[in-house]
């Protein structure tokens, strides 16, 4: 959390991870308040990854 | 340690370094005792002493004569022992005259130093050190300074026992320190508890992080007195030299929320191959597809791929990671929360794994965990 110097993107579900204690909870809610929230398609995702690995 | 040697140099400070040159930065060999020793004017006589034995070595070879032998022998011990005592005064000497005396504080219990007393010692990084390390340096203390972030994780503990203890044991520390005794209690933890704040200094200015990206863990474990330097508190990843701005570089904080059930964690399958810390981690696949979408998109923008660490809390999460990026893109750091390289990167990109309908967070829920290493803002700890 204190190690990026410009950017800190951070990918996860706020819903789950919000249920983690008052720490999580804030910080979630801090994020959807203050960053710059996507909400990501996951039709528009590689998933596969083993694919990626080979294609350039 | 070689970096406060670099910074120091700047104001002609005399020092040494001490520690095996070969472990050290080229630019600071300089400063080596190691090196001094060899090559400075009071080296001129202990090089003499040693060409000397050198020779007389390489005469025994030509003697055949038993007592012509035995003779230079004698010769040899004599010469070897003013050799040990002019190095003896040599390094003294050059430990003397010098302002500072950088070490580890392993190195710091060697021999070159024995005897040596010093008006101040400072710890760095002291609440990442065992107590019994730290002891090493206070011997020759008086006065101490540790410098280090409280609010970092503690020493690696690896061994079990070390955490648990007798009863007795507890029984007996009951009366004089609280139950934490164990080997993560740093001494920095320690002296905040025997004798409060009050010795504390807080340094509020960082100079690592945009304003944003600090402004979370400085209300959450600072009391927000976290300020972020004139010269970082708006840096930009399009600000870097041959990078583009792009929707990518010119966002500080980005936030990648997955709600909604479409990125599922999976609980890695209890093979009996894998390690047991494996068999009960967790993955993401289509986190792991944004982190690699993600990446793909600053490299095209024209960021370096050493600029870029992956951090994520899951080892199953990291091997998945590691097996999409490390291949394409070499110079990324991808670690775990608790990796030991804490260095500061330009971009951090962090995937957290959980989701799932029951709204298990698992390891997540540590605060020290998410801080991670932190060695840019600092408590300061005095005790004369």
């Amino acid at each position: 959390m204190t190690r990026p110097r410009r950017q800190l993107v951070v990918i996860g579900d706020s819903e789950t991870i919000g249920k983690g204690g008052k720490f999580l909870k804030r910080w979630m809610e801090f994020l959807e308040e203050n960053a710059d929230l996507r909400y990501p398609d996951p039709s528009e995702l590689n998933i596969d990854l083993g694919a990626l690995k080979i294609e350039d | 340690m070689d970096n406060i040697v670099e910074r120091l140099a700047t104001f002609k400070v005399p020092m040494v370094r001490l520690g095996h040159p070969a472990r050290l930065l080229p630019s600071v060999l300089h400063h080596s005792l190691d090196v001094i020793t060899k090559t400075s004017d009071a080296a001129g006589l202990v090089r003499d002493i040693r060409q000397e034995m050198d020779q007389k070595q390489a005469s025994i070879s030509k003697t055949r004569n038993g007592r012509e032998r035995r003779v230079i022998y004698g010769e040899l011990k004599d010469l070897r022992k003013e050799y040990r005592v002019r190095e003896r005064a040599c390094v003294d000497d050059l430990i003397r005259s010098s302002k500072v005396v950088l070490a580890t504080l392993h190195g710091s219990g060697g021999g070159m130093l024995r005897q040596a007393q010093f008006d101040v010692v400072i710890i760095d990084e002291a609440a990442q050190a065992l107590e019994a390390q730290c002891w090493v340096a206070l011997l020759a203390a008086k006065k101490a300074v540790l410098a280090g972030d409280h609010l970092q994780l503690p020493p690696t503990i690896k061994s079990l026992s070390s955490k648990t203890k007798t009863k007795k044991e507890e029984e007996h520390d009951a009366g004089i320190t609280d139950n934490s005794a164990t080997l993560e209690t740093t001494l920095f933890d320690r002296l905040l508890a025997l004798h409060g704040s009050s010795i504390k200094r807080m340094l509020t200015t960082q100079y690592r992080m945009h304003e944003l990206i600090m402004r979370y863990p400085s209300e959450e474990l600072y009391e927000s007195r976290l300020i972020a330097g004139e010269h970082v508190k708006a840096r930009l990843l399009s600000e870097l030299p041959g990078v583009e701005e792009t929707d990518d570089t010119k966002e500080p904080l980005i936030f990648f929320d997955t709600v909604g059930g479409d990125f599922p964690e999976k609980a890695e399958d209890g093979d009996i191959k894998k390690s047991r810390s494996m068999a009960e981690s967790k993955s993401n696949e289509m986190e792991a597809a944004l982190v690699v979408k993600h990446v793909q998109g600053l490299v095209a923008a024209g960021l370096k791929p050493d600029d870029i660490a992956v951090i994520t809390p899951y080892n199953a999460q990291l091997s998945i990671l590691s097996q999409a990026l490390k291949g394409r893109y070499p110079g990324i750091e991808l670690g775990s929360v608790d990796g030991f390289q804490g260095r500061e990167k330009e971009a951090v990109i962090f995937s957290l794994v959980r989701s799932n309908d029951k709204n298990e967070v698992g390891f997540l829920a540590e605060k020290r965990r998410l801080n991670g290493k932190m060695s840019c803002t600092a408590g300061w700890t005095e005790a004369s």
